[in-house]
């Protein structure tokens, strides 16, 4: 998924949109790290920001973990000001202009939810069906099909697959980066899944003849 | 971004390093000291990671409202000690209380937003026929769709014996089913090679063999 994270996040920063991160998984700061490595962009709240850059509280917000749970999703639809208070650096919500313009799913023009299943159906339930908030996934390949249903629908917007959403979406926003290179090994790794699966089977059948034969 | 200099973050970067290859050992070696190690210490430290995660999400929602005078962030305290009399039996019946509240929430919540989004607009998006401007495939897809929608349906009808007339519908329903697993399972090794791919180039890079991202 971080390979999607990363170029979504590089994207919306080109086209200058705000964000704001959140997460439901203990591991957030941890993902949250990798993006910052590979955003240079985001300046942190004691960073300065030059040019190009993300000023932070201004023109994205990191919120840290929340309290994990659906419950969670659909009060934060109603009110985020509710669930979050303060930042991940102890920052209140009151010294951040950019959380003091969102409120609620009715301020926020796209809600990303990149998980490994549930989340994703949360969003869609809370924030989609209830305040038409569009919902786009960046999840793991394993979702992918499950999800395609809601895309048929409308009700998901965009779905990047796994490593290989983020290589697509590298190339078509023109930022190469590391899901184009982890692609090379996936396609090899896939080639010789491919090939084993068909060895095994020729084995399979080869094994069978060979035994109705020498049993008959 | 350059190759770790600093002694703490390169003493991470290789014991991440060491730890991924004593827990690609278990590939090997099966069940050994140095997979027993690396999944302990996997486990300590998510231990540790959620108790500090979780300590500061107490900080921050529970004990700086009450500091401030917020009354009222003491019901979730109350509710949440509730639970902790679980294990003993002659107050359990109080968690039951909190447990009932947990499942009437969860199920009112997610019955709410299910109907819509996960029932009545999945039936529209199989039963609408494409509209205009759809290519072929649009209509190859609705046909697939709702041909598939049928076979399962009565393959999984078990109050008519599948013989006779529903011999064939049945069988092509559940071939249609093992392809859809199929696609299930196929992107779910998708998912586990990305994941030792992402390990490998890692590796790689503390290696020093390409370069750090």
């Amino acid at each position: 998924m971080l390979p999607g994270l990363v170029v979504v996040s590089k994207h919306l920063i080109q086209r200058g949109a705000k964000i704001i991160y959140w997460g439901f998984s203990i591991d957030v700061d941890m993902t949250m790290n990798a993006i910052k490595a590979r955003v240079p962009q985001l300046k942190g709240p004691n960073e300065a920001a030059g040019p190009g850059d993300y000023k932070y509280g201004e023109d994205w917000v990191y919120c840290g973990l929340l309290p994990p749970g659906e419950a969670t999703v659909a009060q934060l639809a109603d009110n985020i000001h509710s669930i979050i208070k303060y930042d991940k650096y102890s920052i209140p919500v009151e010294e951040l202009p950019l959380l003091q313009r969102v409120k609620s799913a009715k301020d926020v023009s796209l809600v990303i939810t990149s998980d490994t299943g549930d989340y994703g159906d949360y969003y869609i339930r809370h924030w989609n069906a209830r305040y038409n908030t569009p919902i786009a996934e960046v999840g793991i390949a394993m979702i992918y099909s499950s999800y395609m249903t809601y895309y048929q629908t409308g009700q998901v917007i965009g779905l990047l697959k796994g490593c290989r959403g983020g290589a697509e979406y590298e190339r078509l926003t023109g930022a190469i980066g590391e899901g184009t290179r982890r692609m090379d090994a996936l396609n090899a790794s896939h080639l010789l899944t491919i090939f084993a699966v068909i060895i095994a089977n020729l084995s399979y059948f080869a094994t069978k003849k060979s035994r109705s034969g020498g049993g008959s | 971004m350059p190759y770790p200099t600093e002694p703490l973050e390169l003493l991470g970067a290789w014991t991440g390093a060491l730890l991924t290859v004593m827990v690609y050992s278990y590939v090997l070696y099966r069940e050994n000291v140095a997979f027993r190690f690396a999944e302990h210490t996997y486990i300590a430290t998510s231990f540790a990671v959620a108790i500090v995660q979780a300590v500061r999400l107490i900080k921050n929602n529970i004990i700086i409202p009450l500091s401030k005078g917020e009354a009222i962030y003491i019901v979730p305290v109350i509710l949440g000690f509730m639970l902790y009399t679980l294990p003993f039996r002659r107050y359990r019946w109080i968690s039951r209380y909190l447990a009932a509240f947990l499942v009437g929430v969860g199920l009112g919540l997610s019955i709410r937003g299910t109907l819509t989004a996960q029932i009545v607009m999945q039936i529209l998006g199989s039963i609408s026929a494409p509209g205009a401007g759809a290519t072929p495939l649009d209509w190859f897809n609705f046909l697939w769709i709702a041909l598939g929608f049928v076979l399962i349906t009565m393959y999984f009808t078990f109050t008519v014996e599948h013989a006779g007339l529903y011999y064939y519908p049945t069988k092509l329903g559940r071939y249609l089913l093992m392809l859809g697993l199929g696609v299930y399972f196929g992107n779910t090794v998708q998912f586990r090679m990305a994941m030792l791919s992402g390990r490998i180039q890692y590796l790689l890079q503390v290696f020093k063999i390409i370069p750090w991202p």
